[in-house]
């Protein structure tokens, strides 16, 4: 009687803290954490997922808009991380044959970053590991923000094809915040949007960041030699753009090279 | 009708066939100022396609065209433009052109594209439109006319340019009583003003009362032709047409014959 | 309604749209050095690429006896955004020199594929252009799309460019655009009584002198010309050259030689008008030109449609 008592207890104890072996990530994002809360490898991410390397010998199952299900199903994973893009149905069809979806919802600033932390850290049943990821990036943040000056320079940001830009309602223009730095759409209550040139031209940002792919043509455009920004030189051409798109445990590297960017004299 | 007049059209033996049906086969015919030809026979005999050989629209397979002694198709566009004059059965009208433009552009493709219809011009024109009665809806659009006001406009126009020969497919097929008489009487008269006029017509009678020569084609071939007293003969009509003709007065009447057509 | 008050109409909204174009935008109080370097070689940029959809479409109109015709039916602007999205993928940079190149090339290349798809015997028909032209592009379509789902990460900027949406007007475009105008002008120009002539169908056009073959070839390559220019200005941007031509020749007539000038002049004012509002309405956003011009002129011109009783053309 004790020992089955014994065994049922440890039962409960594995079910209590089921951490899920076999997940599939569908957004790098996701799978940055995934990883970072050790919950690696993982069964399957989408063809984005690019980093940490180890994603380089996962299998791959397709993108959010053209999942490739039945490889999913043929992995057959405890769970599945969805995320909300381009209204795609794949959580949806997924849930629908019986496999465990569970949505991340997109992050549009640092505390969403950490908000879904939590969230993926609960759903792989490593809370611990979510906490601990928490306080460290919290931390450096936090001493980062310290770090930098009381100036703030003005930021102009050109996230995809020409006037692309990041609003106020955007991870990037938090992330621009957060080292230091305004973002001079920081106003508009919009996420990403196409932006005028005149409205740059005429808040002549004192630092500009290219992650399109017009970075040395930029300073052809007319009129941009008025700007301050290409006066001195201030334009930087990040060597690796996705972490500053991509809402991951990597944001401290990229807010500590913007602050560098910056700050610089 | 004075038959030792410069011919204006020759045709030589023409040939023409598609689909290895032929067309028409082996017809020669001669057209000069002040002939009215009338070109008859029942439907599929060859009759458009004739006129299209003869307009230089279609190339003959066989034997050629000539005008006034040149090869057709070695006379370069304009000149040709300028000489002959054609009224296909069904011209398109696309846009509103008004029926003064449409009458002029009788004459203004010869013209460099900046210059504008000059006095000369537009006399001609009027002149046309005048000659086939239309000359009070010059200003209105070519589309808001009737089928047979549209045909009128098209001959107006074919006459704009003072062309010396004119060919003309079914001219009066949509034309009320009045308005045929009057075209075949215009028809008739330009010939005798020096034209050489040559029209597919389906009407045998307006071929008898109005065309000085006749031409009866039976499938693509010759069947008659010459004045129209010589084509058209009961023994000519039978033969082409299957009917049995009894000429009255300056008419002809018919009947079915016994003998049922080919 | 006289001609020459249409005339003065035509002129004065030319200029209101011209004045729209320098001196609305997001900024509320620009000064001159802007106004002089950013909003007018814009709005050059704009009447440039407006002129020469107006034309393009009047011409096509004419030459396929088609009032459904566009400056793209023959798949000009379909192969423009395939050669821009081949342009992506090899990575070169969006708008630079290398991307143009390839969207002319794809833009001419698609036409002159259409075209000679239709040819046969050395002759085409209205009939059997437009039908190849519309395979081209649906093939064309299909490609972008193919591309745009493959590489998601470049499928933004050619869905701008496909849009449609005016450049900046740098001097190389200015002249670039102009240029290419002034060619397509040149050469469709001499063709306008014969543009007129080909309207009562090929064979009336042959009886009254004109070469139909020749005709419509040199009518589509002054068009590719005049796409061209537009697409380099400003991508492709729809419905103006559709709809100019039918409200001009509602206004002054078909004669091809009045309707390309005033289709030149109607097209230039609509789109500096369009991008004016293009950059004002969500300043400091900009919403891409083509997409407000079909979502404004489609409502407006099927209202003329209904009011004139189908009596357009």
């Amino acid at each position: 009687m004790g020992k089955l008592c014994l065994l049922l207890l440890l039962a409960a104890g594995q079910a209590q803290s089921a951490t899920a072996q076999r997940i599939v990530s569908f957004l790098p994002s996701d799978t940055e954490i995934l990883y970072a809360l050790g919950a690696g490898p993982l069964a399957g991410v989408s063809r984005f997922c690019d980093y940490p390397p180890e994603t380089a010998a996962v299998p791959k199952i397709g993108d959010l808009l053209r999942p490739n299900i039945e490889k999913i199903t043929q992995l057959r994973p405890d769970l599945v991380l969805v995320g909300k893009w381009n209204s795609s149905d794949a959580g949806k069809r997924l849930a629908r044959l019986g496999l465990n979806v569970v949505s991340v919802p997109e992050a549009a600033g640092i505390e969403d970053l950490l908000g879904n932390i939590t969230l993926i850290g609960e759903a792989v049943g490593r809370p611990r590991q979510a906490a601990q990821l928490r306080q460290a990036l919290k931390r450096e943040l936090e001493s980062l923000k310290l770090a930098s000056p009381a100036a703030r320079p003005r930021v102009y940001v050109e996230v995809d094809a020409p006037h692309w830009t990041a609003g106020g309602l955007s991870y990037l223009s938090d992330l621009i915040e957060q080292a230091g730095g305004r973002n001079i759409f920081a106003g508009e209550r919009k996420a990403y949007f196409n932006v005028s040139w005149e409205s740059v031209v005429s808040k002549n940002p004192d630092a500009i960041i290219v992650l399109s792919r017009s970075g040395s043509d930029f300073s052809n455009r007319r009129m941009a030699g008025e700007i301050k920004a290409v006066k001195t030189g201030r334009i930087f051409i990040p060597p690796d753009k996705d972490i500053y798109l991509r809402p991951s445990p990597r944001i401290t590297r990229a807010v500590r090279e913007l602050q560098r960017f910056l700050h610089e004299k | 009708m004075n038959s030792s007049k410069t011919p204006l059209l020759e045709a030589h033996g023409l040939c023409f066939s598609y689909n290895g049906h032929n067309a028409v086969d082996k017809v020669s015919l001669t057209l000069t100022a002040g002939q009215f030809l009338g070109i008859a026979g029942p439907n599929g005999s060859g009759k458009s396609t004739l006129l299209r050989l003869l307009a230089g629209r279609l190339k003959p397979g066989k034997g050629r065209v000539l005008l006034r002694g040149r090869e057709l198709n070695l006379v370069p566009a304009h000149s040709r433009a300028a000489e002959i004059a054609v009224l296909p059965p069904e011209p398109e009208s696309t846009y509103g052109f008004s029926v003064l433009e449409t009458v002029l552009m009788g004459k203004m493709l010869a013209l460099p594209w900046w210059r504008d219809a000059d006095g000369k011009a537009l006399q001609s024109a009027e002149e046309a439109l005048e000659l086939v009665g239309l000359e009070s809806v010059a200003r209105r659009a070519l589309t808001s006319l009737s089928s047979g006001e549209r045909q009128r406009v098209f001959l107006a126009q074919a006459l704009c340019g003072g062309p010396k020969v004119l060919l003309l497919d079914e001219p009066t097929s949509h034309l009320d009583l009045r308005h045929w008489l009057e075209t075949m009487l215009l028809l008739k008269k330009l010939a005798d003003k020096g034209l050489a006029v040559a029209a597919v017509l389906h009407d045998i009678n307006s071929v008898a009362e109005y065309c000085s020569h006749a031409l009866l084609l039976k499938d693509g071939r010759t069947s008659a032709s010459g004045t129209t007293r010589q084509a058209l003969t009961p023994e000519t009509l039978r033969s082409v047409y299957g009917i049995e003709a009894r000429q009255n007065g300056s008419g002809w009447r018919f009947a079915l014959s016994d003998a049922s057509p080919h | 309604m006289k001609n020459s008050s249409r005339y003065a109409l035509l002129l004065l909204g030319l200029l209101a749209a011209a004045i729209a174009g320098v001196f609305s935008g997001a900024v509320q109080n620009p000064d001159l050095e802007m106004l002089l370097r950013l909003r007018l070689p814009r709005t050059l940029l704009a009447a440039l690429a407006g002129a020469a959809l107006g034309c393009c479409g009047s011409v096509m109109q004419a030459v396929l006896r088609n009032p459904l015709a566009d400056p793209y039916i023959m798949g000009t602007s379909a192969g423009a955004g395939l050669g821009a999205v081949c342009a992506l993928a090899l990575g070169l940079q969006t708008h630079g020199p290398g991307f143009y190149a390839l969207a002319f090339a794809g833009a001419f290349c698609a036409t002159a594929f259409a075209y000679f798809m239709a040819r046969a015997g050395g002759k085409t028909s209205a009939a059997t252009l437009v039908l190849s032209g519309v395979m081209v592009s649906s093939f064309c379509g299909a490609l972008i799309l193919f591309f745009m789902i493959a590489r998601q990460k470049e499928s933004l900027p050619a869905l701008l460019f496909i849009m449609g949406s005016v450049n900046e007007g740098s001097p190389s475009q200015l002249l670039g655009s102009a240029a290419l105008f002034l060619g397509g002008a040149a050469a469709l120009l001499p063709l306008s009584r014969r543009l007129d002539a080909i309207s009562f169908g090929e064979e009336k056009a042959f009886y009254l002198g004109v070469n139909t073959e020749r005709l419509k070839l040199r009518a589509m390559l002054g068009a590719a010309l005049l796409a061209c220019a537009a697409v380099g200005a400003a991508g492709t941007v729809g419905f103006i050259g559709l709809a100019v031509p039918h409200l001009m020749r509602a206004l002054f007539g078909p004669n091809n030689r009045r309707l390309l000038f005033v289709s030149a002049l109607c097209g230039a004012g609509a789109l500096m008008a369009v991008d004016a509002a293009a950059r004002t309405l969500l300043a400091p956003a900009e919403i891409p030109a083509g997409l407000l011009c079909a979502l404004c002129g489609a409502p407006f011109f099927l209202y003329l449609l209904k009011r004139s009783k189908n009596e357009f053309f």
